[in-house]
C-alpha cells in the first residue's frame, strides 16, 4: 500500500505491519498474563526523505508506542521497521548502537528528558563521544557551539544546568542533543505542547529552518492537529492503535474521509469568533475504549455517528484509495464514498456503558497510555 | 479624555455586575528579595449569564486571580489587597465562616485536573451529595435523587449506577463531568472555571465546552472561563481579558479582540498560533524571547523586551489602562487598528 508509493521516492523509514502489545501481568505467585493492550496493532506507513510526516491522534490511542518502537525504545511484538533499507527491529547490539546513530528522538517534557546533574556541555557531548564522531578536544568544543548556534542558545549555555533555562530553552537543548550525532531521521514526541503558546511558535520555526538547513527528516507526534498540520508534509490520523487515514496535510484538512478524522477536526477550536459562530460540531458521545478489549470490526463503530448495520461492527476496515481523491489519500473507512457523497447522514449515537467496562475495569494502577506513564 | 472613558465604562456597567474585581493586587513576599507580584491591579466584572475569559499564559496571574475571588490562598506569605464584590459583598472582607456558605452555593470552581480535585476514597455519589446536604439541607434520600439528576444533566450515562463508582473508575472526561456536577449542585451564580478542558483530549473538550455553554444559556450563571488556549475563548466568552505578567493589558468583547488586536502580544500570540484553517508550512511570527524576561511593571511596560513595537518610552514610564472604543488597552504604541 503506501509503502510502494514512497518507496519510488526513496523512503527512508518503512513501517510495515508493525504491532505492539503490552501483557497485562496478574497474579503475584504466578506471572499469569490477563491480556494484552493492544498498544499499537498493524500500522504501516512509509516516510521519504526530507519529508514530515505527522502522527496525531488523542491519548491512548498508540501514537507514542508507535513512535518509541520505530526508534526500538520499546520492543516491537510483530513487524518490520525498515530503516534506509535495514530492519531495524530485529538488529541487536553493536549493529543496533551504531545504526541508533541514525535515529534520534526530541521528547515532550524537556525537564524530565534532560539529566539535571549534567551540564548542557556533558548532555551534548556524551553522544558525539559515544559514538566517536569528532576528534580532538578543540573540535568537539567548536562542534558543541554550532549546535548551540544553530538552536539558537548562547555559548555561554554550555556551563550551565539545565534548571536554569525556560522550557523553551530546554527544548532547544533537547533538540541540539538529538542533532549532536548527525541523524537522518528525527522522531519529535509532542515537540511543544509542554511549552507556552508563545514559545511554541519559536520552537515550531526552529525545526522547520533545521529541516531545511541539514536535510532531516521528521516523524512528529501530536495530539494538537493544528500544528501537526503546520509543520507536516503528510499527516497519519490514529486511533486505537491502527491508523484510519493518512493524507497530505492539506487534502487531510479539506477533505477528510474518515469520520472520526472529521470529528476531530471539527472539534479543535480555532482562535477567531467569526469561524467559530459558523462552525458546524461533530460531537463524539462516549470515551475512547480500552486498548486492552478494542472493539471487534471498525474500532471506531461505537463512536461512529454515521455507523452502519452492515460490516462495521464485524469487519474490520483497511487503509485503502477512494475513487474520485487525488493521490496518496488512504482511508480505512467501508463507507468513505457514501459519507462523503452524503447519502449517508450521520444519526445520534448514544454513549455506551455495555459491558460494564468503566465500572469493573482498570484499577488506578493501570496507565491509560504510555504518555501517562512517563509523566509519572 | 476622561469623560469618554468614564462613559464608556458605564456603558460596560450597565449590565447589572454580578462580580466586581477592583483593583485586585496578591503579592507573595520572599525574604530579602522585592514581592513576587502575581496579580498587579486587576479589574474586571462579570454579569448574571456572561461568560468572561481570563487567558495568559502560565504565569500570568490568571489562576492566583480566581483563587484570590474565592479566597482559597493560603492565609500565611501572601498579600492580597482590593476588591471582590460579589452581589455587593466584599468577598475579602468577609469573615471566614461566611465565606465558607457562599463557597460551593453561591460561587463554585471547577479545577484543571479533576483527579486531583475529587476525593480518591470517596464514591461519586456521596462528593455530590456532600455539598446538596451541606448548603441545601436535605435528606439522604432526595440528595440522592437529586444527585442522580445532576449527573445525567452533565451527560454522564447511567447515572444511579455512577453515584457508587469511585473517581479512578470513570475517564477523565467523566470526572471532569463529575466535577462540573458537584459545583453545580447549588445552582451557583457565578462559576470560575480554571482551564477545565486542559487535561482532557479535543473531542471530549468539545463536548464540556459545549455543556458549559448551555448550562449557562439554561440557568443564566455567570462563567469566569480561564484558559491558556485562545481558541476556546473564541467560541465560548463574550468579554476576554488579556493578562500579561500580572495585569490586564487588553480587553474587548471577541469579535473586536479577535478581529483587530491592538496590544501587541495579543496580536503576536494571534498569529504565532498554527491554525486549522490557515496556510499550512509558513512561518510563523513567533513573539520573542519568554516570559523570564519581563521587566517589573513599576518600572516599565513588562512586555516590553519582547515586543516588536518597543518605543524608548516603555521602557520607562509604564503604560496606563486606557479604554477607547469599547476596547481597555494598556499600551504606548498600540497596533493600528487598521493593521489586518
Amino acid at each position: 500500500m503506501t509503502v510502494d508509493g514512497a518507496e519510488a521516492r526513496g523512503a527512508l523509514l518503512e513501517v510495515d505491519g508493525l504491532a505492539v502489545h503490552f501483557p497485562i501481568k496478574r497474579g503475584v505467585v504466578l506471572d499469569r498474563t490477563a491480556g494484552h493492550v493492544y498498544a499499537v496493532d498493524g500500522v504501516s506507513l512509509a516516510i521519504a526523505r526530507g519529508e514530515t510526516y505527522g502522527l496525531v491522534g488523542e491519548s491512548g490511542c498508540g501514537k507514542t508506542t508507535l513512535g518509541r518502537a520505530v526508534v526500538r525504545l520499546v520492543e516491537p511484538t510483530a513487524g518490520v521497521v525498515r530503516f534506509d533499507g535495514v530492519d531495524i527491529a530485529h538488529l541487536r547490539g553493536e549493529e543496533l548502537r551504531r545504526m541508533r546513530r541514525r535515529f534520534q528522538m526530541v521528547f515532550q517534557d524537556p525537564m524530565s528528558s534532560l539529566d539535571p546533574r549534567q551540564s548542557v556541555e556533558s548532555l551534548l557531548g556524551e553522544g558525539i563521544r559515544a559514538h566517536g564522531l569528532v576528534r580532538g578536544a578543540a573540535a568537539h568544543r567548536t562542534r558543541l557551539r554550532e549546535l548551540l548556534d544553530a538552536v539558537g542558545l548562547p555559548g555561554t549555555a554550555l556551563r550551565r544546568y539545565p534548571h536554569e533555562f525556560s522550557g523553551g530553552q530546554r527544548q532547544r537543548i533537547g533538540i541540539a542533543r538529538a542533532l549532536s550525532v548527525e541523524p537522518d531521521l528525527v522522531v519529535a514526541d509532542e515537540p511543544v505542547s509542554a511549552l507556552d503558546v508563545s514559545v511554541q511558535a519559536q520552537v515550531l520555526n526552529l525545526l522547520a529552518r533545521l529541516q531545511a538547513d541539514l536535510g532531516l527528516t521528521y516523524l512528529v507526534i501530536a495530539h494538537d492537529l493544528a500544528v501537526v498540520r503546520h509543520v507536516s508534509d503528510r499527516v497519519g490520523v490514529m486511533y486505537l492503535g491502527a491508523i484510519v487515514e493518512e493524507a497530505p496535510a492539506r487534502m487531510l484538512y479539506d477533505l477528510p474521509l474518515h469520520p472520526y478524522t472529521r470529528a476531530l477536526l471539527s472539534a479543535v477550536p480555532v482562535p477567531d469568533p467569526e469561524v467559530e459562530d459558523r462552525r458546524e460540531r461533530i460531537l463524539l458521545t462516549g470515551d475512547l475504549p480500552s486498548p486492552a478489549a478494542p472493539p471487534p470490526g471498525c474500532r471506531f463503530h461505537t463512536r461512529c455517528p454515521w455507523r452502519q448495520p452492515q460490516r462495521c461492527d464485524d469487519e474490520r476496515p483497511q487503509l485503502r484509495t477512494v475513487p474520485g481523491t487525488t493521490g496518496g489519500h488512504w482511508v480505512a473507512c467501508h463507507w468513505a464514498e457514501e459519507i462523503r457523497d452524503g447519502q449517508l447522514q450521520p444519526h445520534r449515537v448514544e454513549a455506551e456503558v455495555g459491558a460494564d467496562d468503566v465500572l469493573a475495569a482498570p484499577p488506578p494502577q493501570r496507565p491509560a497510555s504510555v504518555t501517562d506513564v512517563l509523566r509519572r | 479624555m476622561s469623560r469618554s472613558r468614564a462613559r464608556e465604562s458605564s456603558q460596560l456597567m450597565a449590565q447589572e455586575s454580578l462580580l466586581q474585581v477592583r483593583n485586585l493586587r496578591v503579592a507573595f513576599p520572599r525574604r530579602g528579595e522585592p514581592d513576587t507580584v502575581a496579580v498587579d491591579g486587576v479589574s474586571f466584572d462579570v454579569a448574571p449569564g456572561q461568560v468572561v475569559g481570563l487567558v495568559g499564559e502560565s504565569g500570568c496571574g490568571k489562576s492566583v486571580t480566581s483563587l484570590a475571588v474565592m479566597r482559597l490562598l493560603p492565609g500565611r506569605n501572601v498579600r492580597v489587597s482590593g476588591n471582590v464584590f460579589f452581589d455587593g459583598t466584599d468577598l475579602l472582607a468577609l469573615s471566614e465562616p461566611r465565606m465558607r456558605e457562599l463557597r460551593g452555593s453561591e460561587i463554585s470552581m471547577v479545577f484543571q485536573d479533576p483527579l486531583s480535585s475529587l476525593n480518591p476514597v470517596v464514591p461519586i455519589g456521596l462528593q455530590v451529595t456532600e455539598v446538596l446536604r451541606r448548603h441545601r439541607g436535605m435528606g439522604r434520600e432526595p440528595a440522592r435523587q437529586e444527585a442522580a439528576d445532576l449527573l445525567d444533566r452533565v451527560g454522564i450515562p447511567d447515572p444511579r449506577r455512577r453515584l457508587d463508582s469511585y473517581p479512578h473508575q470513570l475517564s477523565g472526561g467523566m470526572r471532569q463531568r463529575a466535577l462540573i456536577a458537584i459545583a453545580l449542585a447549588c445552582r451557583p451564580r457565578l462559576l470560575i472555571a480554571d482551564e477545565p478542558t486542559t487535561a482532557l483530549d479535543v473531542t471530549i473538550q468539545a463536548q464540556i465546552l459545549g455543556l458549559l455553554a448551555d448550562l449557562v444559556r439554561e440557568t443564566g450563571t455567570a462563567l469566569v472561563m480561564i484558559t491558556h488556549d485562545l481558541g476556546i475563548v473564541a467560541g465560548l466568552c463574550e468579554t476576554v481579558n488579556v493578562l500579561y505578567a500580572g495585569r490586564i493589558v487588553e480587553r474587548a468583547q471577541r469579535h473586536r479582540l479577535f478581529g483587530t488586536p491592538r496590544h501587541p502580544y495579543t496580536h503576536g500570540l494571534l498569529r504565532s498560533i498554527p491554525r486549522l484553517d490557515g496556510p499550512p508550512g509558513a512561518e510563523l511570527d513567533a513573539i520573542a524571547g519568554s516570559v523570564v524576561d519581563n521587566i517589573p511593571w513599576t518600572h516599565a511596560c513588562a512586555f516590553a523586551p519582547r515586543c516588536p513595537r518597543s518605543l524608548r518610552m516603555c521602557v520607562e514610564v509604564p503604560p496606563a489602562a486606557e479604554f477607547a472604543g469599547g476596547r481597555l488597552l494598556r499600551c504606548h504604541n498600540p497596533v493600528p487598528a487598521d493593521a489586518e
